[in-house]
């Protein structure tokens, strides 16, 4: 088991006239290798939620087990733990400062205290992976098109080799293209390197095409721990808490509303399709 | 954590005060400070802090986020003290090596402790009770006058809204840009100092092209709705003195009076 969270509460401006409890008594774990999702509306506590993850936020109460060891000790090296669960900001490329692509690449690992040597080998495997060709690891960061800084900012964190990657909606903001394009690249950075993946999302699309597992938020709390087809088959309560099916679920539903011999357990384009061509074969 | 510059202190109370008309708040302010350096004999410290107690109960705001404002003062207050205790000649009352603490010395410094506490609260009432905006607003209104000398009062008070509104969304950012430097693990605690100033780098770079971002987008929501400075310009909602705001003024020129009066005895 890699990541335990354990009655994790996290509150802002405590004890002034603007508190808010924005994670409320969160359990649940990840394990080594899955791709998890995390679902919930705006201001559900999904992004206070993952930045206690890499000791960046102290929660005020429960705490965070990394390898079985608790994050939050004095003498736990927070540093080394960024390097091991690498935090993909939302619009990461906001945080591009050098001249070029592959410095700024080169400035995570640089930061783990490896020589400069092994930060551009790592910067370059690392822009590699994400789809970087030679001839554009020197332009400037600000040159760059909307999905490509984005992936520069990723490789950022990748160069850092983490266990457990992070990303906060990658895909805020881009157009369908470059949506489609990262989460893409997810899926092939968890082939070439198997590690661990925490997708926040608030598209239901997204994460039911990719995860295996769903955790969803509501008002700071946990409300769902399980897999995506058990998830959505509480299609009521999902809307209840702002938020909804998939599309192509929603098609199925539909159908079945209007009598209709469909199953609805099938959530990803691909199952939807088998399910209505099975109807209509029959 | 860096949330916790926010600018002015504005507490959310909703008290009377909350409600009086920004002007009648920015004019008190005035008046009790100017109230608290007209009076001579011990009746007026009396009326200035009674006064005061009665500010603080009516804006609900809790007293120990008050206190909190002093806190930053404290060492001036303490030195300002302890210059006045040791250099105020009159009747010694003890030495201590060869400085001399006087009994006009004891007496010269709790006076001034007590106006300097009392004008530090009180224009802190102003402040829990007013946002940034309402107080530009006031003071555009306030000094409109000096309009005759072409003084530009509606772009002061433009630049002045405009800073006060992006310094709580740049703070915001700043916050996100050295969490998300920290998780490239950036360090911003180390201790040498070089270290220190080259690790901001990656977040100074960040945040001023969001702040020219910022700004060139305002620039361009602005023009294209037509701004073009203050001359004939109307407000939303323009400030206008209700009931409770004259009874707010008599009841400040009452309390400026009782100050006057008592300070003669
Ligand atoms: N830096 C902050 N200071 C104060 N409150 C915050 C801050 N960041 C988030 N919040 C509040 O915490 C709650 C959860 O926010 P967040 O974790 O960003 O949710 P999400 O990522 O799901 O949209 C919201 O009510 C939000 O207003
Ligand atoms: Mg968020």
């Amino acid at each position: 088991m890699s990541i335990i969270v354990d009655h994790l509460t996290y509150i802002y401006a405590k004890d002034t006239a603007y508190e808010t409890r924005a994670v409320d008594d969160v359990s649940f774990v990840i394990n080594d290798g899955e791709y998890l999702g995390i679902l919930g509306a705006t201001g559900s506590g999904k992004s206070t939620l993952i930045q206690t993850l890499n000791a960046l936020l102290i929660p005020d109460s429960g705490t965070v087990y990394f390898d079985g060891k608790d994050i939050f000790d004095k003498d736990y090296d927070k540093k080394e733990l960024r390097g091991n669960v690498g935090l993909v900001f939302q619009y990461p490329e906001h945080q591009l400062f050098e001249t070029d692509v592959f410095t700024d690449v080169c400035y995570g690992p640089k930061n783990l205290g490896l020589s400069q040597k092994d930060a551009e080998l790592r910067a370059y495997e690392a822009l590699k992976l994400v789809g970087f060709k030679d001839e554009d690891f020197y332009q400037s960061p600000f040159d760059l098109s909307g999905g490509e800084k984005r992936k520069a900012a990723i490789a950022g964190v990748l160069a850092m080799k983490p266990r457990v990657l992070i990303l906060d909606e990658p895909t805020a903001g881009l157009d369908p293209k470059g949506r489609w394009e990262i989460l893409e690249l997810i899926k092939k950075i968890r082939e070439e390197t198997g590690i661990t993946i925490l997708l926040v999302s608030h598209s239901m699309d997204d994460v039911a095409e990719n995860a295996e597992r769903l955790i969803v938020m509501y008002k700071s709390h946990l409300v769902f721990d399980d897999s995506p087809v058990n998830v959505f088959s509480h299609y009521e309560k999902m809307k209840e808490i702002g938020l909804d099916v998939p599309q192509v679920m929603q098609v199925l539903l539909e159908l079945k509303r209007r009598g209709f011999p469909v199953e609805t357990d099938r959530i990803t384009l691909n199952d939807v399709k088998s399910e209505i061509l099975r109807l209509l074969k029959r | 954590m860096i949330k916790d510059i926010t600018l002015g202190q504005y507490y959310p109370s909703g008290s009377i005060l909350h409600k009086l008309d920004p002007r009648v708040k920015v004019m008190g302010a005035l008046i009790y400070i100017i109230s608290l350096f007209i009076f001579k004999g011990k009746l007026g410290y009396i009326a200035t802090t009674a006064f005061l107690i009665f500010l603080i109960m009516i804006s609900l705001v809790p007293f120990s986020y008050m206190i909190k404002g002093l806190k930053t003062i404290i060492i001036f207050m303490v030195f300002t003290a302890l210059i006045n205790l040791f250099m105020t000649p009159g009747e010694p009352v003890f030495t201590i090596w060869k400085l001399t603490i006087s009994k006009e010395g004891i007496e010269v410094t709790a006076r001034m402790i007590i106006r300097l506490i009392s004008l530090i609260l009180g224009t802190s009432i102003m402040t829990f009770t007013t946002t940034p905006n309402q107080l530009t607003d006031a003071l555009e209104r306030l000094f409109r006058p000096l309009k005759i000398f072409r003084f530009p009062v509606h772009e002061i008070a433009m630049m002045m809204s405009i800073a006060l509104s992006f310094i709580p969304i740049l703070v915001e950012e700043l916050d996100i840009i050295m969490k998300a430097q920290k998780a490239r693990g950036a360090d911003f605690d180390d201790k040498r100092f070089t270290k220190r100033v080259k690790a901001l780098i990656p977040v100074l770079v960040p945040l001023f092209v969001s702040a020219f971002r910022r700004a060139n987008d305002l620039a361009l929501a602005m023009d294209s709705r037509c701004y073009r400075g203050g001359d004939g310009r109307t407000k939303m909602r323009p400030l206008v003195y209700h009931k409770k705001d004259i009874m707010a003024y008599l009841i400040l020129l009452l309390y400026l009076a009782i100050v006057i009066v008592m300070g003669r005895l």
